[in-house]
């Protein structure tokens, strides 16, 4: 949501486009979806792909459109905390995650694998144009979530 | 009772009831003055108490709570009142079958309820594909809410008001009736007063629950735009930035709720101020209803099909619908859902069989726990008999929710010898303490009902008091105990909103692969898996109870 709002050619006029158009905050991604797969609604926008995927594949009928203007990635992290006890066992895991056999699991499940070599089952790194993303910080992440929430009329 | 046994079995009592009940309460109060507890410092008491209650959110939260807990009081007296009084005091054809369908929404867990009204309302769902209409906005609004509440918690009103009103019997009636009385006026002046005891009770019931009801605000609250406290503590959890102090003060507000209802509906219930049975047992005669025979049924069959008619229906299509995109089409059907399910591939059957020991083991703990609270409350004077009462009383009062965020700020800390955070038996202390009231206040009644003399004989002739309980209580009480062990059992079974909070992560039970699947995977798995849960847990209980029945013979 940060990278689109601080992008210039989307803004804050997106969301705000979207709340005129009737858009919903529904709750989870299946909770979002559904409505759109019994066809009360049109269209989720920002829904995480590999679901809606996944449902097409099992023949429910749904496209995935990615803008030609450009989306944002949501990063999966993994992450081994300092403090953690286990730091090797950790470090294998991720090692893991990202070796051949762990992207492919990865890609199994629709997801984007973070590796190029791996092909991806699903639209990949070379088919999606993305938008340049910018780390925030933990206030202006905050704010960000304020203004959200009041451009869409949550509490 | 012993000193020495008797010092014995209070403080296990006392041991029992502190890690299910004490400690997570303890914890809530602690985190909601001290919020950096997490970092386990005691900087800044009532650091976050002054701003939680200044939070401009909380008097709405507050609002929107009690809203919702009158609402559904009230409609479901609007709904069931007449029901029973029908059920009760005339000659209704079908008694036992209209009992048995209003049995059906318990077994049903809420948040389904609210999922297959959702297919069924929303736009495109299955009145639109039938009729051409829908009701979604009606469903997704505050009216919506209170209705799927209300269809699910009627039969809480209506066995409590028609057993009160059958109690009653029509004696008083006849006595109006042959003074002068029209039957308008007898029934305003004699059956209803008489009935209000029961009437009240049950609603502050209702009002509890709905209070504490997690799935279906969740699941329809959200394009509602209605919050209440209870998904407002799991926002605090769940979504960052994580609120910990703030989760915990409105957990405390959400128990003072809930303990005033209790309090007061406790207070009702034992005034004892309306004795109607006597002995003498009224005469079972019913007033005929004559020509309003027919309307009368179709009352009755109006309410069945929309609390458990067309809920299953949803249900059942849903699971046997191949896509939910092919809607109502003959093409469409199928038991695809049900191979996944059953060939644990998404780990739906993991889920079942864990929702089954963990309901077995909720049900042998609290049985035990229940037992032994329920012994030193009836039988004992020692010291500690109070804080044995008070502690096995208090769960009546404590919302699923709160005793989730209870476990976790217990548990969650590094410095506990024994780590048990992130396992299974946070699922297992969660349900113990929620469902402990059932075997106490069964085994309380059976134990009012035996005669201590009988224990006394025992201890004469030699019996230790672990003996006496083991050969003399116990197998007296077994059959109240084990009812109230089933009650836990299948509530254990379908119980969500602490499930959701504790479960470790990769464990999974029914409810939560059934809600998850509808949050976040495929709705027609996790209907599938919910039928085969419901009807795997009713043959469970079926058995047991003839098992039971096998053993009294």
């Amino acid at each position: 949501m940060s990278g689109l709002v601080s992008h210039k050619s989307y803004g804050w006029k997106l969301f705000e486009g979207l709340k005129t158009n009737g858009a919903l905050v529904p709750g989870a991604n299946a909770q979002a979806l559904n409505p759109v797969l019994q066809g009360a609604r049109a269209a989720v926008m920002g829904a995480v792909d590999y679901i809606a995927l996944g449902a097409r594949e099992k023949g429910e009928g749904i496209e995935v459109i990615y803008p030609a203007s450009g989306t944002v990635l949501e990063a999966r992290p993994a992450m081994i905390l300092q403090s953690s006890k286990n730091a090797d066992n950790a470090k294998r895991f991720i090692d893991y995650i990202l070796s051949q056999e762990g992207q492919a699991l990865v890609a199994d499940t629709y997801l984007l694998p973070a590796r190029t070599d791996i092909k991806a089952k699903r639209a990949g790194w070379a088919d999606i144009k993305l938008l340049d993303q910018q780390a925030s910080s933990e206030q202006e992440r905050l704010a960000t979530l304020q203004r959200f929430k009041s451009v869409m009329g949550l509490k | 009772m012993e000193r020495n046994g008797g010092i014995g079995i209070i403080g296990l009592s006392l041991a029992g009831l502190g890690t299910v009940v004490a400690v997570p309460m303890l914890f809530v109060l602690l985190q909601a003055i001290f919020p950096h507890l997490g970092e386990n410092s005691l900087r800044e008491p009532f650091g976050a108490v002054w701003s939680a209650f200044a939070d401009p959110r909380l008097p709405e939260l507050l609002a929107n709570t009690v809203r919702l807990g009158v609402c559904v009081a009230v409609a479901c007296t609007i709904v069931a009142t007449p029901l029973a009084v029908l059920r009760a005091l005339t000659d209704l054809p079908g008694k036992g079958l209209w009992d048995l369908l209003f049995l059906i929404p318990f077994m049903m867990p809420p948040y389904i309820g609210a999922f297959a009204w959702t297919m069924t309302l929303q736009p495109g769902g299955f009145t639109t594909q039938i009729f051409g209409a829908n009701g979604g906005a009606f469903l997704f609004s505050f009216w919506g809410i209170v209705t799927v509440m209300t269809l699910h918690l009627f039969p809480v009103v209506y066995f409590a008001v028609s057993r009160t009103l059958a109690a009653i019997g029509p004696r008083y009636i006849h006595a109006a009736r042959t003074s002068g009385a029209g039957p308008l006026y007898a029934f305003w002046r004699i059956t209803l007063p008489l009935s209000l005891p029961g009437l009240a009770a049950s609603l502050l019931l209702v009002f509890a629950m709905s209070i504490e009801e997690y799935g279906t605000p969740a699941t329809l609250g959200r394009q509602a735009q209605y919050l209440v406290l209870v998904t407002s503590i799991e926002e605090r959890f769940a979504e960052w930035p994580i609120d910990l102090p703030g989760a915990a003060i409105l957990s405390l507000n959400l128990v003072l709720l809930a303990l005033a209802a209790f309090l007061l509906q406790h207070w009702i219930v034992t005034r004892r101020s309306y004795v109607t049975i006597s002995g003498k047992h009224g005469d079972a005669s019913t007033t005929p209803l004559g020509a309003w025979r027919w309307p009368a049924v179709m009352l009755f069959a109006l309410v069945a099909a929309l609390a458990v008619v067309i809920p299953m229906a949803a249900v059942l299509i849903t699971a046997t619908s191949n896509t939910i995109s092919g809607g109502l089409a003959w093409n469409n059907i199928g038991l695809r859902h049900f191979e996944s399910v059953l060939s644990n591939r998404d780990g739906a059957m993991d889920a079942l069989f864990t929702s089954l020991w963990l309901a077995g083991g909720a049900s042998l703990g609290a049985g035990l726990l229940g037992l032994l609270a329920a012994y030193v409350t009836v039988r004992s004077r020692a010291p500690g008999r109070g804080a044995v009462d008070a502690l096995s009383t208090l769960p009546n009062a404590l919302p699923g929710m709160v005793v989730a965020v209870g476990l976790i700020l217990a548990w969650n800390r590094s410095w506990w010898p024994v780590q048990i955070y992130n396992t299974s038996f946070m699922l297992l202390l969660a349900y113990i303490c929620l469902l402990l009231p059932y075997p106490v206040r069964y085994a309380a009644a059976g134990l009012r009902q035996i005669s201590q003399s009988l224990e006394a004989a025992a201890r004469v002739s030699g019996a230790g008091l672990a003996m006496t309980i083991r050969r003399i209580v116990l197998p007296m009480i077994a059959p109240h105990l084990a009812v109230a062990m089933m009650l836990v059992f299948a509530i254990a079974m379908r119980e969500l909103v602490a499930s959701v909070m504790v479960a470790p992560p990769g464990l999974r039970t029914v409810s939560t692969y059934v809600f998850n699947q509808f949050v976040q995977g495929s709705a027609g798995e996790g209907m599938a898996l919910s039928v085969i849960a419901i009807f795997s847990s009713t043959a469970i209980l079926v058995a047991m109870s003839r098992f039971q029945k096998n053993l009294e013979h």
